[in-house]
């Protein structure tokens, strides 16, 4: 088991430093001169070509490559161009609102989720699961952003239920995360239904029937342990997501996290900030990855034995 | 089971520790000053938890700094929290006058090489130290700083001595471009007679910094390119009627009162900007009472809804822009090396039609580049005439009877209303036989295609840095951005003439070689398709007072004037 | 399905977990490929995967309904110069905003275009956008995931670790780093779409293989020395047929979703054509004034989507492979 989790680390490795590269390749090939960028409207020549060369941005590729590299090290980022503080800073500020984020949405998609799977199961093939998976299927179809937008309006606007934007508080945070975890949690609630029907065909659970137990307590005691096996993996993983930064739901609700730091960085060609967020974000989808194949094999004996 | 439930409550202990260092952290927005408790008024609960009296407006995304070295966009920190030597502002008439500010008088040499200023004596800085002469040196010479790589050194760079501090060949301006005569008194000394100089001073990239609170912040930036002065409220210091005092990343920035302005202190306790980047956001909190000012450039559908409505119909703040909309000509591409066919391009779009139907009225149609109230504006020459068999004739006549193809650059960050204004133009077009095609880029990329002198048609408008006519066509035409912008505009004796209007010492002669100047370029080689001249539309809240829009009509204003009326 | 796992895990020594089943895919946005086990699933062995796709809708109403609405969708969109009552590029800024009437249905944008044409003809890019990159990177994940499955050893990790990093990599950041790069457009979107997809492909299908190695057709074509890629093509291609026509309809109410989120960053379809992501985007500050142009093509998205999701799983219920083992 120890073994199996070191290996996998190990192997994690190679990817975080190929994707430090490659991101760093990636943006080398984007056209456009920060600077310029930064100037707008100004177009004095002289300033521009000045100003790349102060800050650096003539110097060969394997210099600011090099540069890049040796700075991460150090824990040093280097500087935003455009917003001119330290890249450390600029993340660390914007993270905890994607955590808050995340977390609240993933609250929002296990507490509908795990439950509407559990009974849809029980109920299997009537009229209530129908409807719960029904609901569950509208929420993975629902355009994030159209639906951001109308609860915004309804709710926040017309009936002043909730705060229009902003993330200060939990009130704020309620919309964004029932968007975002209506999504997930129609994901969750159809694997742990369709998880937990497997599970049902197992003998052990006909061995629980024949003592006479009610269906809902053989489900509950002898199912849901094993079916939930693949969807905490899942949450696993939907929570790296969510933590990678929801661009959309981010930039509809006003929250300052890392989705938007990557959007804004990419269109102004801050090339520190942007190197650094995306390799953030993505180291945060494969540690994700990573915990839940950990977990995954943790939980499931037969991965265990091996 | 008992594991799995292990596992979940070790997952929840991870997130919830997650959170606590999330609100723990002192990065976290957390309702400053006014603590839990929501301040109200007139029914409002204020969410952003700051106290009433406070002006709370919106910036679309993060001010890029308070640093007059570090943006050349983002004013509204310096605008409100610094001072600069003259001010610029509309009078009584309408007509945008340079007035003393810091300094209070100042002889100009007949050469027009040497601007001799008289500070006053009373200013303070923030960190409570007197603005003096060599504060003003030190503005100069860290703006000129090569290890500071500031982007605005294109408003000092015709002090005499300047390009060497700029090539890292002397430290300092003083005793060559600014010679100090006493605590407050100084020579300012030009390379050449730049005509415009005293009206550029009134520029925010001349906001004037602190010495010792400048190298303080770059000391504890670790260099003067990383320095804290524009960033951190700790380091920020400034002269003016605001202080900068909290800065919540991503959130908000929030402006306090000085109490010791030398102008006399402000009746507002501060100004909340609150950063939201959807415009449809910020009009349903202006509609909750949540902000106090919109401006309703981030929302043009939103006009003709305040108009109509009753409760602020006559809290519409109108000002109109000092500057002009127009569609580039990139004289070099076919078939627009032809002036007829520039002609009938500029007389193809009814601008009149497009004003009422996209911009609810809130435009003046344009005839010249240079806009009403900037010397050597002409209202004679009268708005360009919407004559679409007359562009057909021109067209026929240069030969392309049956129209062309042409290109319309659109940047991906354009507004819903900007795109649909290019689609309406495109219609107009079409309707004289040039079929447009709209391309996207996304801006940076268009910038560099821009600089290049091979962009297509673009538009976009100018809003004047200062209020001279040199700010408008040199900046177009002059040899340095004819080709950056993609003009490629071939009359050399133009933009010989526009060089050589820079330094014309009789101001008389110089506003008729400009009025000269804008008739050729923009009416006779048609080499711009002037648009219109915007009206910027505010709305604000009825507590709003005083509120005086910036002269030139920039999205940024000074609020020194503004008060607000509050409940009992 | 945990059977089956049984057989999947000694060939994945270094990458055991993301086996079959469930929903690797990071974006939350994407719909999630799971298997769902349904316990009536009976089917014969031997029947054929065509004749299994049509029997799906002989019971399945819902499905059917699906099928029907997604036809009718593909057909009104191809056939857009037949339906579209008018141009939806032609401006009339006298019936800027016009609210619905009988004349337009669905009322006018704010330039006076008929919104419901606009619809017809933006239904074109959501669908193309839904389709073929989807079919694009379906092809390219199969045959990265075949050559990984039955090849192994170090090709199987090399692409592996790349299907690891392109699944990390956020997909919108990419799409805007392929649109800067080499402008916006049709083309931009299908290579960023495709791109990013393949590796979930390419995973669940490498897992399909692993297990199908073991089957005694293929060790046995093994022993009588048909060469590789035969039996690559010959006898494993087809028995993942049915996982990837699963994978296919829930890939493509996924990138229809994506379409909508990039034309909300701008780098969607391209002016004066729409799609209905921009449409939604482009006419959300008219909700107040006249909110059926900014309904409208929002509720097309998600009845599209929803259906192409229903459809996906009556496909799966009836297909999928694992349900064959029971």
């Amino acid at each position: 088991m120890v073994k199996y989790i070191v290996n996998r680390i190990l192997v994690t490795i190679p990817i975080i430093i190929a994707i430090i590269l490659i991101v760093f390749l990636l943006l080398q090939v984007l056209p456009g001169n920060p600077i310029q960028v930064m100037m707008k409207e100004k177009v004095n020549q002289a300033v521009i070509d000045r100003v790349t060369e102060q800050m650096g941005l003539n110097d060969p590729l394997m210099v600011r490559f090099g540069r890049y590299l040796w700075g991460m090290l150090h824990g040093d980022l280097g500087h935003s161009y455009k917003l001119k503080r330290p890249v450390t800073q600029l993340i660390m500020t914007a993270f905890p609102n994607t955590v808050k984020l995340a977390i609240t949405s993933a609250l929002v998609a296990w507490i509908i989720g795990i439950p509407t799977g559990i009974i849809s199961a029980i109920k299997k093939d009537t009229l209530l699961d129908r409807t719960l998976m029904g609901f569950s299927l509208v929420g993975i179809s629902l355009p994030v952003f159209w639906a951001a937008m109308l609860l915004q309006y309804i709710l926040g606007y017309k009936l002043k239920l909730l705060p229009i934007s902003g993330y200060s508080t939990i009130r704020h945070m309620i919309m964004p995360a029932i968007v975002l975890g209506w999504a997930s949690s129609g994901s969750i609630a159809r694997l742990t239904r369709s998880s937990l029907l497997g599970v049902m065909k197992n003998d052990y659970i006909r061995t629980a029937r024949a003592k006479g137990l009610v269906e809902s307590a053989v489900v509950l005691r002898h199912g849901l342990k094993n079916s939930m096996i693949p969807v905490v993996t899942m949450m696993a993983m939907q929570f790296a997501s969510l933590l990678s930064g929801a661009v959309i739901t981010e930039s509809v609700f006003g929250i300052g996290g890392i989705g938007q730091l990557m959007v804004s960085a990419i269109s102004q060609r801050d090339m520190p900030l942007l190197q650094s967020s995306v390799v953030f974000s993505t180291m945060i989808i494969i540690i994700g990855n990573l915990v839940a194949d950990i977990l995954y094999s943790f939980l499931d004996p037969k991965i265990r034995t091996q | 089971m008992k594991k799995l439930l292990a596992i979940l409550l070790a997952l929840a202990m991870v997130f919830s520790m997650a959170a606590c260092t999330s609100g723990g952290g002192g990065t976290e927005p957390a309702p400053a000053d006014g603590g839990d408790e929501p301040a109200t008024t007139g029914g409002v609960v204020y969410e952003d938890g700051f106290p009433e009296n406070v002006l709370r407006i919106t910036y679309q995304a993060e001010p890029e700094s308070a640093d007059p070295a570090c943006t050349t966009a983002d004013y509204i920190l310096m605008m409100n929290c610094m001072d600069t030597l003259v001010r610029t502002e509309t009078n009584a008439a309408g007509e945008n006058e340079t007035v003393p500010s810091v300094a209070d008088s100042w002889e100009v040499s007949e050469d027009g090489l040497t601007y001799s200023f008289h500070l006053r004596d009373d200013v303070k800085f923030h960190n409570g130290e007197g603005l003096t002469s060599d504060d003003v040196l030190y503005t100069v010479d860290r703006m000129l700083d090569p290890d500071r790589a500031a982007v605005n050194t294109s408003w000092m760079d015709m002090i005499k001595g300047a390009q060497a501090v700029l090539d890292g060949e002397a430290e300092s301006v003083e005793g060559v471009g600014i010679i100090i005569k006493g605590d407050y008194d100084f020579d300012i000394v030009l390379e050449s007679a730049y005509a415009p100089f005293l009206p550029c001073l009134s520029t925010p990239a001349w906001s004037l910094c602190n010495r010792e609170a400048g190298e303080a912040a770059d000391e504890a930036g670790g260099g003067a390119m990383t320095s804290l002065y524009g960033s951190d409220p700790e380091y920020f210091c400034g002269s003016g009627p605001f202080m900068l005092d909290e800065w919540v990343l991503n959130d908000h920035v929030f402006l306090k009162t000085n109490p010791d302005y030398w102008r006399g202190a402000n009746k507002m306790e501060g100004i909340l900007i609150r950063i939201i980047p959807d415009p449809q956001t910020e009009k349903m909190l202006f509609d909750a009472g949540q902000l106090d000012i919109f401006d309703l450039d981030h929302a043009l559908d939103q006009i003709p809804v305040y108009r109509d409505d009753p409760a602020y119909a006559n809290n519409l703040n109108v000002k109109t822009v000092l500057g002009t909309s127009y569609l580039s000509i990139n004289s070099a591409i076919e078939p627009f090396t032809d002036a007829r066919v520039r002609k009938a391009f500029q007389l193809a779009i009814d601008r009149q039609t497009l004003i009422d139907t996209q911009y609810y009225g809130a435009a003046t149609p344009a005839g010249t580049f240079l806009a009403p109230g900037v010397p050597g504006y002409n209202p004679d020459l009268g708005p360009i005439p919407y004559d679409p068999e007359e562009a057909k004739r021109l067209l026929a006549e240069a030969g392309y009877p049956d129209g062309f193809e042409m290109e319309i650059v659109q940047t991906t960050d354009s507004s819903t209303s900007d795109i649909e204004v290019n689609d309406a133009i495109s219609a107009y077009l079409e309707e004289v036989g040039i079929h447009v095609n709209i391309k996207q880029m996304d801006s940076a990329s268009w910038y560099d295609l821009r600089a290049t002198g091979g962009s297509p048609t673009y538009r976009t408008s100018w809003t004047a840095d200062f209020n001279d006519p040199d700010n408008f066509l040199y900046q177009m035409y002059g040899s340095s951005s004819n080709k950056r912008r993609s003009w490629n505009y071939q009359n050399q004796d133009a933009i010989d003439r526009l060089e050589a209007a820079r330094y014309m010492v009789d101001p008389e002669a110089r506003e008729a070689e400009y009025a000269a100047l804008d008739e050729l370029i923009t009416r006779e080689d048609a080499a711009m398709c002037v648009l219109w001249h915007k009206q910027k539309i505010r709305v604000l809240q009825s507590r709003v007072k005083g509120f005086v829009p910036m002269w030139a009509g920039y999205g940024d204003s000074g609020y020194y004037e503004t008060s607000l009326e509050l409940g009992e | 399905m945990f059977g089956k796992r049984k057989l999947a895990a000694p060939a994945v020594t270094t990458n055991p977990a993301p086996a079959e089943g469930i929903d690797w895919i990071p974006e939350g946005a994407l719909t999630p490929i799971h298997v769902e086990e349904s316990a009536e699933a009976e089917i014969a062995p031997y029947q054929n995967t065509w004749e299994k796709f049509w029997s799906i809708f002989k019971h399945n109403k819902v499905a059917l309904v699906s099928l029907i609405i997604i036809i009718l969708y593909i057909v009104i969109c191809v056939g857009a110069p037949l339906f579209a009552p008018y141009d939806p590029v032609e401006t009339n800024l006298a019936n800027g905003l016009a609210l619905p009437s009988k004349e337009h249905l669905l009322g006018c944008d704010k330039l006076g275009r008929d919104v419901l044409s606009r619809m017809i003809y933006g239904g074109r890019i959501s669908l193309m956008i839904g389709l073929f990159p989807t079919l694009v990177s379906m092809t390219l994940g199969a045959v990265l995931g075949i050559t990984a499955g039955f090849v192994g050893g170090k090709v199987d990790q090399i692409i592996m670790r790349i299907a690891d990093i392109c699944m990390a990599f956020p997909s919108l950041l990419l799409a805007m780093v392929v649109s800067y790069t080499i402008g916006p457009g049709f083309l931009t979107i299908f290579l960023a779409l495709s791109f990013v997809n393949w590796a979930g492909t390419a995973r669940v299908v490498r897992s399909e293989v692993l297990s199908l190695r073991e089957k005694e057709y293929v060790e046995a074509a093994t022993s009588i020395g048909v060469k590789k890629w035969v039996i690559m093509l010959r006898h494993i291609l087809p028995n993942c047929m049915p996982t990837l026509i699963v994978m296919l309809t829930n890939h493509i109410p996924g990138n229809i979703l994506t379409e909508s989120s990039l034309s909300f960053l701008g780098i969607g379809a391209q002016p004066p054509m729409t799609s209905w992501g921009l449409m939604v985007y482009q006419t959300k500050s008219y909700l107040d004034r006249n909110p059926t142009i900014t309904l409208a093509p929002g509720i097309a998205i998600l009845i599209l989507v929803v259906a192409f999701n229903f459809l996906g799983d009556a496909v799966r219920d009836k297909l999928d492979p694992r349900l064959q083992e029971q």
